[in-house]
């Protein structure tokens, strides 16, 4: 089921909590919203969900407007952060209620499945799951892992149009997240329906979408694939949260139809930067490069005219198993830098780094890519 | 014998004659209610009522009779029936005029005399001494308009008295007066008929306004919150039906001449009734001894509940089991708990097991200061459990690494109370001590059931009736309503007293916004112009000494001596004149002038004008005070005659300072021992004082104990010899003759001592396994126990004095021995049989049990959509309903009683059922959201997404899973309803209908009642009460919880 927003607006008293967002969610993909916390993406989650009412905007399923519809009436499953089992229910009661809810009829209202019906798809979805042998334990007997399958178990019974996802693994530890994102893959294949997907996770995000709704302060900023989120970031915010490591910047200006850093006002950008700046027309701005290219200088190779060089001064180490990520000094500006090699550095160390100009990112006044 | 006597007593009370009298003649025929006077006029109708009537006739000095016999024929029926008989005899003591009984009568010097009502097997009679000039009779339980004609024989009688029953021989009798007929008026009930039509479209009105403003409201909103409306709908309608509207409905009632006895149709007067009031000399007091009661009673509230809260946070291991200790006198319904109160102090005419126990002469019949400082007492012990919660609520939110901090920084414990606990739980505890205020301030069962408005007061005395040293406004205005049937005055009482409680209310507001936000003030302290306000008031204040001193007003100044008013007054003129010029140096003078004044009102207040005239100075020199201290310090810079003041000033307090720390020096550390000497001391002097000892022994053992205290606080070695003191004491209580209450208190002291001695004196390092055995005994914190032991033990004193009348074979109060010598189980066999007690149990049973259905039933749903939507208004909704409760109580309790009496719900269960079940609203509402709240609401958004019905979910999910708050709820409820007294009291009139609460009044009936029922009381006191307990104990971890809740909260 295609599921669409259109100019949607909430307000919470004078908080807006998203303003103005349209998307479309294409059938049968995994759509994730990601976005820092606080930017609206819950509320949108909620909104699809119809648990929230909005205060303008409109929520459509294949083409119908169902903004009026309550939760009750839209067939949509979620599975929630903190996995809400009933905890007066066994794992069985849980797995039955949503197939128990089902009724049919206007006034006089019976079930929709049989009894062995129930019975079969519960035992059909608890094999699936593997949790045959908790099938009479409490919630709290289980663990989380458990918790979290029997939760998404028992909105899979129901057979639901559209799956949401609200954060469902940021409770988890990090080796079963792994274990959890294969297995919502391996859903979503079995399945095949629209599923929404909500993370402040960047990383869970690259991993599982198909496409990604960037959020910041209840404004789309920008929608794509993982790839183009990566590669081409349109704006300052973008290419600052999508990355494992935060993209470093330096502003520049352009003087006298020269172009220099704004910390030592040295031009050491190369022609074809400039000339690129200078067609856009801007005289101010910031370049961005991520610590992932920067490569270090090595006096016996020569730079290319498309390189810069930095001096820098290596301010602190941190090293992770194989990987060791510097900050360096450059006139005040922090710059961060991860390499694999086994040298060693330690602080106060002078070290030249190089950053190539493919792999400049250059943003206006305004944080947009230019 | 008994049973017999009880026969009669029942034929009897069917048509009961009652013979009072009021104290001045009046000339308003209407106004005689309730007390008449016996006239001397010749025979006459004093007033007909509509189911009573009132005679009055003169006896002839040479009256030959030996009596008269009463008989009233009914006319319609053409039946006569005798129903009394009054004997003249001569050898009869005259009772007290305090006591008010069934007969009255003016001697031939006219002054007026009760007499009492006696039984004999075939007629009631009274008797009345030789010298009766007139008598006058009441004789109650005629029909309405029904023709009657009373017929009244002089008769010949002779009193037969044997052993065990008394019967009268009619000898010979002449007809002495036979009134004309007559036919009583209208009753009420059908004069109340008119407004039954006037209600109903009232109320229709009120269901079709309600609906279209919900329905508006609810088109406004989003479409996703209709439903919430929907849930709010009948917890909302149920409380705007039973406390909203009948508070408006008083508030207009408070405008009409609206008089139930009376039986006319009600006309707006405007602000009659309120002149009336203002005229009237009971509001005064009714006012101050209000105020005074508040007072009292909320600084003793705090006092000791911080104290336990603080003991049992702090000092005393096994918390749980003083929780359990403290709560359980919680579980004893309130009225039970103050009638034995009652049966403890009080018991029959002062003759009771308290002043026995304790050699006093307490009697709350004619001691006014007395009656009032022990009903405090009773208000502070019937309420301490629950401020004890709330203090420890608060404590209990105080990180526990702040006090561990203040004991590692060797903070003291003093300086710790005082500059961390307080502070930090004053925010939480405040709103809560608002709330108390305000429930003291319209509390009516101990003033109501244990002293009944006792002692009377003489200048307490109009038309209207008579005020006692214990009415409070809410029994003042009960007693309006109930026994006046004014109903237009006391709703303008009620109305009165609404407002004060508004103040309060609104404070409350302030307050709980202030809380919600943070602990700092969040804006700078203003300055205000103090140049003006102050002058200003002080003139007024002067001129009003000096006014109120020459006109001789009693309520501003200094009434019983007017010079003092002058020179006061003369002097604020002074000051104030001073502060225009030099407010820094006057301020001083200002302080000092007003301690000295408070301390005149005061003793004025308290020693010469109680319940004559509340002094207002009181209230206006508090008033100055807060402002004053508003006032910024500033650096003096005085002139030459203030400095040198100062110096003297400061010079004599360094002397004074020096002498003292000089005299600190010499003395060895003060230890606990200390502190036990002082109080064995105080006890001593406090027992020997209130027994008026002369018994040279208890002084002698009292001077030693001074001596010792004073050694021992100098010297190490004598403090070691201060255990040789003990023995001394225990010769002393050997040999005295003091009560046995008092000894008991000298033993306990005496142990506590002995403990904290060998606790202090023992060296640890030295002694063996033997003694370390009893040294971690008594490691035990003893002083902080043995002080929660007795204060939560005082309430279970009375509660064995109940135990043992319950058991005990006769009908008295004060118990012989420590249990009954021949323990019968009569009374409660005389409960079930003839008193059909399961009946009352059944009664209370389905009024307490409807009444939490339908209470819960409205509140589940309210609370549901209270936690989960965000609808519009719904903050100010919540605030709305909790400041309702506020008002509740008597202030709702006239126009409620004509709102269902028009309804038809008098003296039916459901209209007790309707009352009961609102009053709790608001608090469940509290308690059920604040547990929903931490249900995970996803649990019911998933639920909900699964394609449920909102209904479903709830019955589905949330119901089960906020079980513990909904039977908290549903307790809460039930309790109410099943210990309620006022409504069930006023609503149910029926005997057969009557709750527990009622039925066990009856028993004792209030105060003045000549012979109370002990052994019946005592015994269905502890069937109401033991199945309590049971239930208590077994629901102990759910009640803590839910309390707990709203501790948390800072709302109860």
């Amino acid at each position: 089921m295609k599921v669409e927003i259109e100019k949607l607006t909430k307000k919470y008293g004078r908080k807006t909590a998203l303003k103005d967002a349209s998307i479309i969610f294409p059938e049968g993909k995994i759509t994730i919203i990601l976005g820092p916390s606080g930017s609206g993406k819950t509320t949108i989650l909620r909104l699809i969900a119809g648990l929230l009412y909005p205060t303008s905007g409109e929520v459509l399923f294949d083409n119908t407007i169902v903004t009026d519809n309550p939760a009750n009436k839209r067939n949509v499953a979620m599975v929630f952060q903190n996995y809400p089992l009933f905890p007066h229910m066994t794992v069985v009661e849980n797995l039955r209620f949503p197939l128990e809810s089902k009724k049919k009829g206007k006034l006089f209202r019976v079930n929709v499945y049989s009894e062995e019906e129930i019975e079969k798809k519960v035992d059909d979805i608890s094999s699936l799951l593997h949790i045959e042998e908790h099938r009479e334990k409490y919630p709290s007997q289980l663990s989380g892992g458990e918790k979290q399958r029997v939760a998404i178990g028992r909105e899979l019974v129901r057979e639901p149009d559209v799956f949401l996802f609200d954060e469902p693994l940021s409770n988890v530890d990090a080796r079963l997240r792994y274990e959890m994102r294969m297995w919502i893959r391996k859903l979503h294949e079995l399945l095949n329906k629209t599923m929404i997907y909500v993370t402040h996770d960047q990383s869970e995000a690259m991993a599982l979408g198909d496409m990604i709704v960037l959020l910041e302060d209840g404004k789309i900023v920008q929608v794509g694939s993982p790839d183009e989120l990566y590669y081409d970031p349109n704006s300052k915010f973008v290419a600052q949260f999508i990355g494992n490591y935060p993209m470093n910047f330096l502003s520049f200006i352009v003087e006298k139809n020269k172009c220099k850093l704004t910390v030592d006002m040295k031009e050491v950008l190369s022609e074809k930067v400039f000339k690129y700046i200078r067609s856009k027309g801007i005289e101010k701005g910031t370049l961005g490069f991520r610590a992932e290219i920067i490569r270090e200088f090595d006096p016996r190779k020569p730079i290319d005219k498309d390189m810069f060089k930095l001096e820098c001064k290596v301010e602190d180490v941190e090293k992770v198993l194989d990987q060791q990520i510097l900050t360096l000094n450059y006139l005040g500006e922090q710059i961060f830098y991860v390499t694999k090699t086994r040298k060693r550095f330690s602080k106060k160390d002078s070290i030249a780094i190089i950053v190539r100009s493919d792999d400049i990112y250059i943003f206006d006044e305004k944080h947009r890519r230019v | 014998m008994q049973r017999k006597k009880r026969k009669i007593t029942v034929r009897i009370t069917v048509f009961l004659i009652v013979i009072a009298l009021s104290m001045s003649a009046s000339e308003n025929e209407q106004t005689k209610i309730g007390f008449v006077t016996a006239q001397e006029t010749n025979h006459h109708i004093v007033e007909i009522g509509d189911r009573f009537v009132v005679l009055n006739w003169t006896v002839q000095e040479n009256y030959t009779f030996s009596g008269f016999r009463i008989e009233v024929f009914d006319s319609s029926l053409n039946l006569s029936q005798t129903w009394s008989v009054i004997q003249i005899n001569s050898t009869m003591y005259l009772n007290h005029i305090n006591q008010v009984n069934l007969v009255n009568y003016t001697d031939s010097h006219g002054e007026i005399f009760y007499s009492k009502k006696e039984f004999s097997l075939n007629f009631t009679y009274f008797i009345v001494p030789t010298n009766t000039k007139s008598i006058q009779v009441k004789i109650n339980g005629l029909k309405t308009t029904n023709p009657y004609q009373i017929q009244i024989y002089s008769t010949n009688s002779s009193l037969v008295i044997n052993n065990d029953f008394s019967i009268l021989l009619v000898e010979e009798e002449v007809s002495f007066w036979i009134t004309e007929e007559f036919t009583t008026l209208q009753s009420i009930d059908e004069a109340l008929k008119y407004s039954r039509t006037a209600t109903t479209i009232t109320i229709l009105a009120i269901i079709l306004i309600f609906i279209i403003i919900f329905v508006i409201i609810a088109k406004i909103d989003v479409p996703f919150n209709r439903v919430a409306y929907v849930f709010i709908f009948p917890a909302l309608f149920a409380l705007v039906l039973l406390e909203v509207y009948p508070m408006l409905y008083g508030i207009v009632l408070s405008f009409t001449s609206y008089n139930l006895r009376r039986g006319e149709i009600p006309q707006f007067n405007w602000l009659e009734n309120y002149i009336h009031i203002t005229n009237n000399p009971q509001l005064p007091i009714a006012f101050t001894t209000t105020l005074v009661w508040s007072t009292v009673i909320i600084f003793l509230k705090i006092f000791l509940g911080f104290v336990l809260a603080y003991l049992i946070h702090y000092k005393v291991k096994r918390k749980k089991v003083w929780y359990l200790l403290l709560y359980l006198p919680w579980v004893i319904p309130t009225y039970i708990k103050i009638l034995s109160w009652r049966t403890f102090i009080q018991g029959s005419g002062g003759e009771s097991l308290f002043n026995l126990l304790l050699g006093t002469n307490v009697n709350l019949m004619n001691q006014p200061y007395v009656a009032l400082l022990l009903a405090c007492f009773v208000e502070v012990w019937d309420s301490i459990p629950l401020i004890t919660t709330l203090f420890l609520g608060g404590l209990s939110s105080i990180p526990k690494e702040l006090s561990d901090i203040a004991k590692v920084d060797q903070i003291s414990e003093r300086t710790s109370i005082r500059r961390i606990i307080i502070p930090l739980i004053k925010p939480i505890i405040l709103p809560a001590i608002i709330l108390e205020i305000i429930k003291t301030f319209g509390s009516f069962n101990v003033a109501f059931l244990f002293t009944s408005g006792y002692p009377l007061l003489p200048y307490g005395m109009n038309e209207a009736g008579i005020i006692g040293a214990t009415d409070l406004f809410s029994t003042f205005t009960f007693y309006m309503f109930y026994q006046r049937r004014d109903v237009g005055i006391a709703a303008a009482y009620s109305t009165i007293m609404s407002i004060l409680t508004l103040f309060f209310v609104l404070v409350w507001i302030k307050m709980s916004k202030g809380t919600e936000s943070s602990f700092q003030p969040s804006e700078i302290k203003k300055r205000r112009n103090y140049k003006i306000i102050i002058p200003t008031f002080l003139t007024i204040q002067a001129i009003g000494y000096i006014v109120s001193g020459v006109v001789g007003f009693r309520y501003f100044g200094y009434h019983w001596n007017p010079v003092l008013s002058y020179i006061m007054g003369s002097l604020f003129a002074i000051v104030g004149l001073l502060f225009i010029w030099k407010p820094n140096q006057s301020s001083t003078g200002l302080k000092l002038l007003l301690v000295v004044d408070l301390i005149f009102s005061l003793t004025q207040f308290f020693l010469f004008q109680m319940w004559f005239a509340f002094n207002w100075n009181i209230f206006v020199v508090a008033v100055e005070f807060f402002i004053i201290a508003n006032i910024p310090r500033e650096k003096f810079n005085s002139n030459f005659v203030l400095n040198k003041l100062r110096k003297i000033a400061q010079y004599t307090r360094k002397t004074v300072v020096t002498t003292l720390q000089r005299i600190d020096t010499k003395l060895i550390d003060l230890n606990t021992i200390h502190l036990v000497l002082v109080v064995q001391a105080s006890i001593l002097l406090v027992s020997n004082l209130i027994l008026g000892s002369s018994f040279w022994l208890m002084w002698t053992i009292f001077g030693l104990n001074i001596l010792v205290i004073f050694s021992s606080i100098f010297s190490q070695s004598f403090t070691k010899f201060s255990v040789l003191l003990q023995p001394i004491i225990w010769i002393g209580l050997g040999f005295a003759w003091e009560p046995i209450g008092w000894k008991i208190i000298h033993v306990i002291v005496s142990l506590v001592f002995i403990i904290n001695y060998i606790q202090k004196q023992l060296d640890k390092r030295k002694i063996g396994e033997f003694q370390r055995g009893i040294y971690s005994f008594l490691s035990f914190p003893i002083n902080s126990s043995v002080t929660l032991l007795s204060f939560s033990l005082i309430a279970f004193i009375p509660i064995w004095n109940i135990f043992w009348i319950a058991f005990s074979p006769s009908n008295t109060v004060v118990p012989t021995n420590f249990f009954p010598s021949n323990p019968t189980l009569n009374n409660f066999v005389l409960l079930f049989t003839q008193e059909n007690i399961l009946l009352h149990f059944g009664n209370s049973l389905l009024v307490s049990l409807g009444s939490a259905t339908f209470c819960i039933l409205l509140t589940v749903l309210a609370a549901y959509a209270f936690s989960r939507y965000r609808f519009k208004v719904k903050k100010q909704l919540m605030v709305g309903v909790f400041i309702m409760k506020m008002f509740t109580g008597i202030l709702t309790l006239i126009p409620l009683y004509l709102i269902m009496f028009n309804l038809g719900l008098i003296d039916n269960y459901i209209g007790v059922i309707l009352a009961y079940s609102t009053q709790t609203i608001p608090l469940g509402l509290w308690i059920i959201k604040g547990y929903m709240d931490s249900i995970p609401k996803e649990l019911d958004e998933s639920a909900l997404l699964m394609g449920n019905s909102t209904l479903r979910v709830l019955r589905k999910v949330v119901f089960p899973l906020a079980g513990p708050a909904i039977a908290v709820a549903f307790l809460l409820n039930f309790l109410t309803a099943w210990n309620g007294f006022l409504l069930a009291f006023v609503l149910l009139q029926s005997p057969l209908r009557y709750t527990l609460p009622i039925k066990l009044y009856t028993f004792l009936g209030s105060i003045e009642t000549s012979s109370p029922e002990w052994g019946m009381f005592a015994a269905a006191s502890l069937l109401v009460m033991i199945p309590m307990i049971i239930m208590f104990i077994f629901l102990k971890n759910y009640l803590l919880k839910g309390a707990n809740y709203h501790i948390q909260r800072g709302d109860l």
